[in-house]
Order: C-alpha cells, then sequence, then structure tokens
C-alpha cells in the first residue's frame, strides 16, 4: 500500500476589476463571453506562473496538461445569466430563447472554458456549495492530488466581480495542507464567511502572513520545514449566508 | 490508482424516481420490459417548442408528515430527493444514520424550479413585488442541506455541477471519500426537474428531437428531457457486513477527463471520453474485456452518440478486436435527466447487475452504421452479468464513467 501523497499549495491569485490585465488573454485560443469568465482565466494564467508552472501555461497549446485537472467553486455567479436567458424565453416564447446564452447557464461553463484555454485534461468538476464552495473546492482538490489521481489541480472560486485560484500540486514546494476538515457543527473562534472570496481572502493572507483563525471547515498548512503556519479557514454550513 | 487505500466500496441502499415510476420495483419491472415512459410534457405549455416531448415523474407522492421543514417551502426538487432518500434507507435497513456521513449530490438545476416561479412574478408584478422567500430552496446546495436537516444527519456535503457527469462525479467522489478511508458511509446521487428553462435552452440549440428519442439508430434526431432522482447508498464493505445488511452491488472503478475542446459538442475524436472510460476500468483492475455490459450516455443527439460509440470501439476493440459487449442507453425509456442521469444509470447498471437483465436500448430500427457497437434492443433480455461500466458525457466536456460490480461476483 502507498503512502498518501503530501499536497503542496503553490501560489494564489485573485482577479478582479481594479487588478485584470486584459494582454493575457491574448495568449488564449477562443473568445470569452463574460467578465468574470476572463477574470478565471487571468487568474488561472497568473497562478501558473506564480507557481514556476508557466512551461505548462505556454505547453498549453500543445495539449500537454492531461494530469492537471481544475476545481471550481461557484455560488450565483451565473444566475444573472440564467435571468436573462430566461427572461427572454418569459418575453418572446421559444424564439427568445438564446443559443449562445443557454450554454453559459450552466454551472460548469466557466470550468469548461477554463479547460478549452489551457488544454486541462484530467478532472473537470464544479462544486456549487454557496459560499464554502471555494473551501470545498480545495477540499475535493486536495483528495485528488493525495490519492494520485492528478499530478496537479487548479482550484478556484468564481463569485461576482473576482476569481480566485490556487494550484495544488504533488510536486514539492513551500507550503503544504496539513489537513483538511469539515464539521457541521459551529466551533470556538468561528469565523463567518458569507461569500467565498472572504475564505480565499483567509488562505491568502496565510499563505502571505502565516495568518491563523479557527472555526470547524477549511485546512491547515504547513511551510517546507513542517512548522504549522497557522491557519485553518472557517464556517459552518448552517451559519452560512450563501 | 497509486497511493490509495484499497478498501471496497459496497451498495447497500438504492432510491429511485423517474418517468416510469417511483421505486425500485416500479422502475425494475418497466425498466426491464422496456416501456416507453414518454409523453407530450404537461408541466408547461410545450405547444410552441420544436420538441414537445418529456420524461415526466408523474404522480409522485412524499406521503409523510416531515420533521423539520416546512413542505410548502420546499422546491420539487427536495421532495423528490427526500422521497427518493427514504426508499434508499428502508433498502439498506437503516432507520436513519446516526454515524458522520459524506453526503454528495450532482445537479445542473437546484431548485430552479423555485427560481422560475420567482422570475416569473418578478416579470409580472415587479422584481420589488416578489416574493423572496420562493429562492428559499434555490440554490443547487440547498436541497442536500434539507436532507442533512430533515434527517437530523452529520457529515459533509457536496454539491456537483458538471452538466451532465454530475451525478457520475458525485457517486465517483463519495467512492473516493470511502476507499481512501475518509468515510466508512455515504449518500450519494443526482436529481434534476423539468423545467422550461431548460426545455427552452435545450430547444434553442435544436438538440430536442420533434420525433422519438432513439439513442444510436440512423435517423435519431435528438434527446428529450427528463426528470427524477438516483441515489446509492455506499459503505465500506466490511462495516456492511457487520450491519449484516444486504450487499446490492459494488462501486469498484471511478474515471473522469475533460474534452478541453468545446463549450457544448463533444469532441469528435472522442479523446476525452475513451480517457474517463480507460481510467475507470484501470482503476477498477479489470480489462475491458471483463465488463458484460455497457450503460451508454446515449443521448439520442447526432454528435453524441457518434462520439461515444468511437470511444467504446476504440476502448474495447483494443483488448477483444471486437465490440461484442452490449450496449444500451435507457435514455431512450425515460429521456435525458441532465444532472440525475448518471445517478439514475448508475442504480438502473445495479439494477441489472442484481436482477441478471439488460436494460433495453428501444426505439432503435436501424443502428447507425457509423456506431459499430452491439445495441441490445430486446426486452425483457434475462442474462447474468457481473460487471458493467455506466458512462456520462456532460456539457463543456466533462466526462465520467464508474464501474460495478454484481453483489459476490468478485
Amino acid at each position: 500500500m502507498e503512502e498518501v501523497k503530501k499536497v503542496y499549495l503553490k501560489g494564489a491569485a485573485l482577479v478582479n476589476e481594479d487588478n485584470f490585465d486584459e494582454s493575457v488573454l491574448n495568449k488564449l485560443a477562443g473568445r470569452t463571453v463574460f467578465r468574470e469568465e476572463r477574470f478565471l482565466l487571468a487568474a488561472i494564467a497568473e497562478v501558473l506562473e506564480i507557481s514556476g508552472e508557466a512551461a505548462g501555461f505556454e505547453g498549453a497549446a500543445a495539449g500537454n496538461n492531461a494530469d492537471l485537472g481544475i476545481v471550481l467553486g461557484v455560488d450565483t455567479v451565473v444566475d444573472g445569466w440564467k435571468a436573462g436567458f430566461f427572461g427572454e424565453v418569459i418575453e418572446d416564447g421559444p424564439i427568445g430563447a438564446s443559443p449562445l446564452a443557454f450554454p453559459y447557464t450552466s454551472p460548469n461553463a466557466l470550468a469548461a472554458r477554463a479547460t478549452i484555454a489551457f488544454k486541462i485534461k484530467g478532472d473537470d468538476i464544479t462544486i456549487s456549495s454557496g459560499a464554502l464552495s471555494f473551501l470545498k473546492a480545495v477540499s475535493y482538490g486536495a483528495l485528488l492530488v493525495e490519492s494520485g489521481v492528478l499530478e496537479g489541480v487548479i482550484v478556484g472560486g468564481v463569485a461576482e466581480g473576482a476569481a480566485f485560484t490556487t494550484l495544488l500540486s504533488a510536486e514539492p514546494g513551500e507550503n503544504y495542507i496539513t489537513e483538511v476538515f469539515e464539521r457541521r457543527a459551529a466551533g470556538d473562534g468561528l469565523v463567518q464567511i458569507s461569500t467565498m472570496a472572504e475564505s480565499f481572502a483567509i488562505l491568502r493572507d496565510a499563505l502571505d502572513e502565516g495568518a491563523s483563525h479557527g472555526g470547524s471547515t477549511g485546512l491547515r498548512v504547513s511551510d517546507s520545514a513542517g512548522n504549522m503556519i497557522g491557519m485553518t479557514l472557517a464556517c459552518s454550513i448552517g451559519q452560512v449566508v450563501a | 490508482m497509486a497511493g490509495k487505500q484499497q478498501r471496497r466500496v459496497v451498495v447497500t441502499g438504492l432510491g429511485i424516481i423517474t418517468a416510469h415510476g417511483q421505486g425500485y420495483a416500479e422502475n425494475l419491472i418497466a425498466m426491464r420490459e422496456g416501456r416507453d415512459s414518454i409523453g407530450p410534457v404537461t408541466a408547461f405549455d410545450g405547444s410552441a417548442y420544436r420538441g414537445k416531448l418529456g420524461g415526466e415523474v408523474k404522480g409522485f407522492l412524499l406521503d409523510r408528515p416531515l420533521k423539520k421543514l416546512r413542505r410548502n417551502r420546499l422546491d420539487r426538487s427536495s421532495l423528490l430527493l427526500l422521497a427518493a432518500f427514504d426508499e434508499a434507507l428502508v433498502m439498506a435497513g437503516l432507520g436513519t444514520l446516526d454515524e458522520s456521513i459524506y453526503m454528495a449530490l450532482g445537479t445542473t438545476l437546484g431548485g430552479m424550479l423555485s427560481g422560475q416561479r420567482y422570475h416569473s412574478m418578478g416579470l409580472e408584478k415587479g422584481f420589488d413585488r416578489a416574493r423572496a422567500s420562493v429562492l428559499s430552496d434555490y440554490l443547487a446546495h440547498s436541497q442536500g442541506a434539507n436532507l442533512m436537516e430533515e434527517y437530523g444527519l452529520r457529515g459533509q456535503v457536496r454539491t456537483f455541477s458538471d452538466a451532465c457527469a454530475s451525478g457520475t462525479n458525485a457517486i465517483g467522489s463519495a467512492f473516493e471519500k470511502i476507499r481512501t478511508g475518509a468515510f466508512d458511509m455515504a449518500v450519494a446521487g443526482g436529481y434534476d426537474t423539468m423545467s422550461e428553462f431548460t426545455f427552452a435552452g435545450f430547444n434553442s440549440l435544436q438538440a430536442v428531437t420533434p420525433t422519438q428519442c432513439r439513442p444510436f439508430d440512423k435517423e435519431r434526431d435528438g434527446l428529450v428531457l427528463g426528470e427524477g432522482v438516483g441515489l446509492l447508498i455506499l459503505e465500506e464493505m466490511t462495516h456492511a457486513r457487520r450491519r449484516g445488511t444486504e450487499i446490492l452491488g459494488e462501486v469498484t472503478g471511478y474515471g473522469a477527463s475533460s474534452d478541453a475542446f468545446h463549450s457544448t459538442r463533444p469532441d469528435p475524436q472522442a479523446r476525452g471520453a475513451v480517457a474517463a472510460i480507460s481510467e475507470a476500468i484501470k482503476d477498477a483492475g479489470i480489462s475491458p474485456g471483463d465488463l458484460d455490459y455497457v450503460n451508454a450516455h446515449g443521448t439520442a443527439t447526432p454528435f453524441n452518440d457518434l462520439m461515444e460509440a468511437r470511444a467504446i470501439a476504440e476502448v474495447f476493440g483494443e483488448s477483444t478486436g471486437r465490440v461484442g459487449v452490449p450496449v444500451s442507453s435507457i435514455k431512450s425509456m425515460i429521456g435525458h435527466l441532465l444532472g440525475a442521469s448518471g445517478a439514475v444509470e448508475a442504480v438502473v447498471t445495479l439494477m441489472a447487475l442484481r436482477e441478471g437483465f439488460i436494460p433495453p436500448n428501444i426505439n432503435c430500427q436501424e443502428i447507425d452504421p457509423e456506431c459499430l457497437l452491439n445495441i441490445s434492443k430486446e426486452p425483457n433480455r434475462i442474462i447474468k452479468i457481473n460487471r458493467a461500466i455506466s458512462n456520462s458525457f456532460g456539457f463543456g466536456g466533462a466526462n465520467a464513467s464508474l464501474v460495478l460490480e454484481r453483489a459476490g461476483s468478485a
């Protein structure tokens, strides 16, 4: 029986209106349709670069990413699109239904777009769990790496106005996930979150500064020397305002 | 799979609701005899659409008082899920689940009917006057949370929204969670309801048939949407044996991949589908020739069926030199259940393994000569099968396959 693999966290990227650099999209094939889609592609490009995986990024065109998967958390980011599509159907009947808009009403449309742009050919998973979606994406992505299914997984979240990603990898790096945990009951020191972006911010702060939070859902991360850099992400299913 | 503790994952409970009816017994009879349960859609006025057919669940009952939830706040999707869970629990010989469990559910729509109702109200009266309470069961993770709440369950809940691969990925994730030792028990499956939203969408893509759902037929011209739920209770084998419950089947392999090709069209070269099928077979530690039945995704769209036929031919042809394994798509009988399809198809595949039959691929008059498959069309085909694979290929190129085995076959 082989040992469970360690899951390394290789950088984190947040893209929103304030830091979005459109030029990164020029390298990618295909047109983009909506704002959060562009943010997501830029965030993936950035995290691949930060992680020293630029070769993978450049190699996308050659379709070299068979061992790379994606697990994306979404909340209500496609709901505006859904409302627009269905509004047209209500007003105009069948003729109002746009075949161009409909595919974007599917929650996995964003992950699909990322797989096409970066030729990601491993597992392609979208998690819809409200504000907890990002954490659950990290948790599932970690399972894929530690069980040896994939060498690397882009995990991320897309919310209204922002996309955030990190790369989980079996390839050794600076920080690794010590534990992923999820409990339904609230614990002491709970940090209640109302958006996925908040949980990502806690993760990024921890990677940057070793911040610490207590709670009932999240992950703990250690540095390469095995020292806890002191983070857990927190919230409780029952308390999340999605 | 490397680095994994090899714990065996068995199925001890099943819950199913489809256009065939509610429950294992009703579905078994209809699946075996090849009943066509598709008809003109009645949930809304479908007369103006090109395709007017649906596989709707009729006369469904949740005939018990709810303990904690308010029935009038629940979307139809939650009611379907609760009813299927009731059945799965009874089948598993469980009153409730006291231990911490993993719950993985697949859905594309969540509580979309509630969303539609709110939206229609808003357009009619103005959104400031639309009742926000209608949205209480709209979000895709609400239905799983409802199930946990009603039964007082503890553990992790995860909602997969990978289009038509949602249910299969949910089951695959539960399989991994038990196999790797994170949990001893899991509830996994998928659900979706018939909504005008998706009906309009698939019609707009001209993916819906105006005639009849006939997977792999030379003249096939599109899918029919359906609704329903499929649920499995999964357990680590020794855990199930300790309880003394009947083992209904076993999950032995799971594979997933991405086409990385197009947002709606499958890769015509079927590379992603081949990868998912091959990975599931490898994961099960068998070769393609060990499989006795393929439960195809088989939507009856020209593109999907041709792609899937190529994938099956490539995988099975490599080991046997021919594709002799029987293949069928139950979508011909109940329609395409989107996020529920993979889960319902897994339940029916387990049913076929347990009861010894091959579900027929009805309405297929002349097999497409480009689909070099052994399509099993005959009803009441009673035959013992030991191992089967169930495929799901979704929008955006999300592919997933599960290998399932008859109890006691290993």
